[in-house]
């Protein structure tokens, strides 16, 4: 294939240079404002782990704007006779045009996304606080790159078949979003979000029966039962979420739907992508210049497209008509719907063809276009589910309490999804469940997520079955060094990264671990960040399970807190002290700067954890910077702090009864 | 050459050009004419590739213009209403016409450019009307295409430049062996420069003719007889149109043989002036031979 009848980059290249102002603000606008942010975030923290959003939020906004000015701008010609005719008239075919503007569409993004990956690279090594895993800023580049040259597509199919601007803006919104839309209010029963629709669970085997379960003398629950029904929900409904890019960002913030992908929606906005590039080529090579300045080639066209406009607000004006009654301000609500649509229309015509269409064909389109939208919501209305049958699930992922997936793994042994099933069914019947686990459960006619409570002994049987399937074993996502790329202590203060001797220890100690509970606010809270399939996650662990951990820690505590013996003007705030051998801590005011010269005295002291150990929790503020920090000081001398305690506690009793003298004398 | 075969193009229901059938022969000027929104430049379009024929074809030297980049290296466009590149100056144009025309001449351009007096390094929307079409002529002209096509040529410009443009679109038909189709709504503009002319009118060719042939067919004649006389005294002669007032008529008369002078010198007649017609008069006796009326044309 010979390339110069594909491509023209000498036509590129000029075409380029006359747009020269937009690309460079395309490549620099949003990498540089990106990191400004990231830098503002960053500097105002002591330890900062971004997530991909943190470091490019604008290039989320960014996604769908940029790309989509870029492509007017490479296209501009087609909006204006005297342009299209200038360049429709060189030696330059359309095909080459498309291509040879595709492909430089797509170079500027892909330097856009160089750019904002290397100054978001430069900005993270230089910031000493940031812990990041440096492979989520490659992904990052690539899931920007990927969205972005979508977008670009997507509004160059608009390109090719509008004549106008606003036209194209319209074409390119109803080809990102229009079908995912239709598939969503399909598939969320017209949006239905949230509304659990299973009312009942039905267990029909031995396996799952609940083995306390009290219908407390109600006779439809009594009845039921003897049926193997069991009323009651506990459901939350899992809305697939594997759109395309662009729509995926929009369906999981408006829609909250949660059951996404990443890779798999970035290789299927890929390969789409490519399809869009075909598909535009061919409508591009079918353009008809005439029709410059109008909207498109026939009037036919035009309502067509602007029907298909419609389609959102008739779908949510379906979903608000079905909420209402027969009453006068009800009937003012239609009536005002009516006038809001033949208002866009109206304007919509006057922006893009410059006349209003015959009023009558405008009627019609909308009538169609609501009869359709109806037909298809009481369809989708009328495949309301009502009831799981515990049979019916083929699959069980089990997760850890918080959702956070990083101990996640997935069965297909029935008895394994019985005996879970059996204990959900009980506990839809308890409230505010404290030890949880939770499931997602995977049927033919949905997913679904639910919570259990349990006791130890449940947890061991869990534990046990799921210990001897082959499927969990292989598929759950234990922490492993390949997933976590740092820890942080104290609340984000300390991190712990790859750099680090404790970090392969941690590791190796932690790595086998299935089911992460939360913990209490030990000080030996770790706070493990994961990232994985592009989402950054943290779990917090306890490692004083460990006593060669938890003596690395209290190490690097007490090496933290000799930086308080550099500054010479100080205000430290009330200690926190805790105690190795009680849950409660309390606060003290130092006096007389007892406790900080306590904690000078001792800075070199080696903590042994097998003995008592206390430790002191504060803030300490530099009064010339008036920069403060955090620290916590462990030390085995818990006899001689406390009788520090003590007489602190005395001073202050003294205090508090010389002021009670005062005030009554 | 350029074929036209039954072309035919319409927008919404109405025709613009409708089974137009006509050939332009290579070194040749062609000056096509005809009112406000006959179709000349929607030909012009459709010869470039810019517009599709509903039906019928064009062929350039045997080859459909559609998606031939190869074929467009041979053609240039210059339409009625001009573009440039916002913030191009006349020397940026000329590189991008370089980059887009492997025959285009640089050196050819900058002698155009100084001959005219247009500033090279000047932005040419600060440009006049006139300077701006200069400008898109010589940049036209440079890419020393076979087949060049102007809409409205000499729209804007002075006569002095009109003559100035009219001399270097000559001189490069001689010798480049350029074939040039030029339009304009007004005759006179192109009657001093083009070899054949056509009266574009309802979409299709209502005249078309040689311009020499046009002008050495015709003539002007002042006639006044002894005796009293009217029309049909001359009925031996080939007359387009007669009018008479007193003793003296204007008689416009067809010779393609040159026999007319003789016949009328045996009628022995006491004034008898022949003149050369002008273009613009030629089209009007020849539309109202077939019965038109010329001004609705023009």
């Amino acid at each position: 294939m010979n390339l110069t009848n594909l491509f023209n980059f000498k036509y590129l290249k000029e075409n380029m240079k006359k747009s020269k102002a937009i690309i460079f603000l395309c490549i620099f606008l949003i990498p540089v404002i990106n990191v400004i942010i990231y830098l503002m975030k960053a500097v105002n923290r002591n330890i900062f782990v971004p997530s991909i959003y943190d470091v490019s939020m604008l290039s989320l906004f960014g996604m769908y704007v940029i790309p989509v000015i870029l492509s007017i701008a490479l296209f501009s010609f087609v909006y204006k006779r005297r342009s299209s005719d200038f360049v429709m008239s060189f030696p330059v075919t359309k095909k080459q045009i498309f291509l040879s503007n595709t492909l430089g569409g797509i170079a500027v993004i892909g330097i856009m996304n160089i750019v904002n990956l290397v100054l978001e690279l430069i900005a993270s090594i230089l910031l000493s606080n940031v812990m990041i895993n440096y492979g989520m800023l490659f992904e990052m580049a690539l899931v920007w790159s990927i969205g972005y040259t979508f977008v670009f597509v997507c509004t160059n199919i608009a390109v090719s078949i509008s004549a106008n601007k606003i036209t194209t803006v319209a074409v390119t919104l109803l080809v990102l979003f229009l079908i995912p839309f239709i598939h969503t209010f399909i598939n969320t029963m017209a949006f239905e979000l949230g509304n659990d629709s299973i009312v009942k669970t039905v267990c029909e085997e031995e396996g799952c029966k609940p083995l306390n379960y009290d219908c407390f003398g109600d006779k439809y629950c009594l009845d039921s039962v003897k049926k193997g029904e069991y009323p009651g929900s506990g459901y939350t409904r899992i809305y697939e979420n594997n759109y395309t890019l662009p729509y995926s960002f929009i369906s999981s913030a408006i829609f909250i739907m949660e059951d996404s992908n990443i890779s798999k929606i970035l290789l299927k906005t890929f390969f789409i992508s490519i399809i869009y590039v075909f598909i535009g080529l061919l409508l591009f090579e079918r353009k008809k210049f005439e029709v410059v300045e109008t909207s498109f080639k026939s009037e036919r066209m035009h309502i067509f497209i602007r029907s298909l406009t419609l389609v959102p607000f008739i779908c949510i004006y379906y979903v608000l008509l079905r909420e209402l009654s027969i009453t006068i301000e009800d009937l003012f609500t239609v009536i005002f719907m009516f006038v809001l649509i033949f208002t866009y229309i109206i304007i919509y015509d006057l922006i893009t063809r410059k006349k209003i269409i015959n009023i009558f064909k405008s009627l019609a389109s909308v009538i169609i276009v609501g009869i359709i939208i109806t037909f298809v919501g009481e369809i989708s209305i009328n495949n309301k589910v009502e009831s799981l049958n515990v049979k019916d699930i083929d699959k069980m992922t089990i997760m850890d309490g918080y959702e956070n997936f990083i101990s996640k793994g997935y069965t297909y042994d029935k008895r394994i999804i019985n005996y879970v099933m059996g204990i959900n069914i009980e506990n839809v019947k308890e409230s505010n469940p404290s030890e949880f686990i939770s499931f997602r459960i995977d049927t033919k006619k949905g997913s679904y997520k639910f919570q259990i409570n349990v006791d130890d002994k449940r947890l061991d049987n869990i534990m046990n079955m799921l210990s001897k399937d082959d499927t969990y074993i292989k598929s759950s996502k234990a922490l492993n060094s390949s997933r976590v790329f740092g820890f942080t202590l104290d609340n984000d203060t300390i991190c712990i990264n790859k750099n680090d001797e404790l970090y392969d220890v941690i590791i190796n100690k932690i790595k086998d671990k299935k089911i992460i509970n939360g913990s209490d606010n030990s000080i030996f809270n770790l706070k493990v960040y994961t990232y994985d399939d592009f989402v950054l996650n943290n779990v917090m662990i306890d490692v004083s399970f460990d006593k060669e951990i938890m003596e690395e820690i209290i190490d690097i505590y007490n090496q933290k807190v000799k930086e308080i013996k550099k500054i010479s003007k100080y205000s430290a705030g009330s200690y926190l002290i805790g105690y190795s051998n009680q849950i409660e801590s309390d606060y003290i005011e130092d006096r007389d700067n007892r406790i900080y010269n306590f904690i000078i005295d001792n800075l070199e002291e080696k903590v042994n954890v097998n003995e008592d150990y206390a430790y002191l929790d504060f803030s300490f503020y530099d009064i010339n910077t008036g920069n403060g920090n955090k620290y916590i000081f462990v030390t085995n001398r818990v006899s001689e702090l406390n009788s520090i305690i003590s007489e602190i506690r005395k001073l202050e009793e003294t205090d508090i009864q010389e002021d009670i003298d005062g005030d009554v004398s | 050459m350029i074929k036209i075969d039954k072309l035919s193009k319409k927008f919404d229901k109405d025709y613009v050009l409708k089974d137009l059938t006509f050939n332009i022969r290579d070194n040749s000027i062609y000056g096509l004419v005809g009112a406000n929104g006959a179709g000349k430049s929607t030909l012009l379009r459709i010869i470039m590739g810019i517009f599709e024929a509903d039906s019928g074809n064009i062929t350039v030297d045997d080859e459909i213009v559609n998606e031939n980049s190869k074929l467009k290296q041979k053609m240039v466009f210059v339409p009625d209403d001009l573009y440039f590149y916002p913030g191009y100056t006349l020397m940026d144009m000329g590189k991008y016409y370089q980059s887009l025309y492997e025959k285009f001449d640089m050196n050819y351009f900058k002698e155009l450019a100084g001959l005219l007096n247009l500033d090279l390094h000047r932005k040419i929307n600060n440009f006049s009307k006139g300077m701006k079409r200069q400008c898109a002529l010589i940049c036209a002209i440079s890419t020393n295409a076979d087949y060049m096509f102007f809409d409205e040529t000499f729209d804007g410009l002075d006569p002095v430049i009109r003559n100035t443009m009219k001399k270097i679109i000559i001189k490069q038909m001689n010798k480049k062996k350029t074939t040039v189709v030029m339009t304009s709504h007004n005759l006179r503009e192109l009657e001093d420069i083009c070899d054949n002319l056509g009266l574009l009118y309802q979409g299709g060719i209502l005249f078309e003719s040689e311009i020499d042939t046009i002008k050495t067919n015709m003539y002007k004649v002042q006639i006044s007889l002894k005796n009293d006389f009217d029309r049909d005294d001359f009925k031996d002669i080939d007359i387009l149109s007669f009018k008479k007032q007193g003793s003296v008529a204007t008689i416009i008369v067809k010779d393609e043989d040159g026999s007319s002078k003789k016949k009328l010198e045996k009628m022995k007649p006491v004034i008898l002036d022949y003149l050369n017609l002008t273009l613009e008069e030629v089209f009007i006796y020849e539309m109202e031979a077939l019965g038109y009326e010329f001004n609705k044309f023009i």
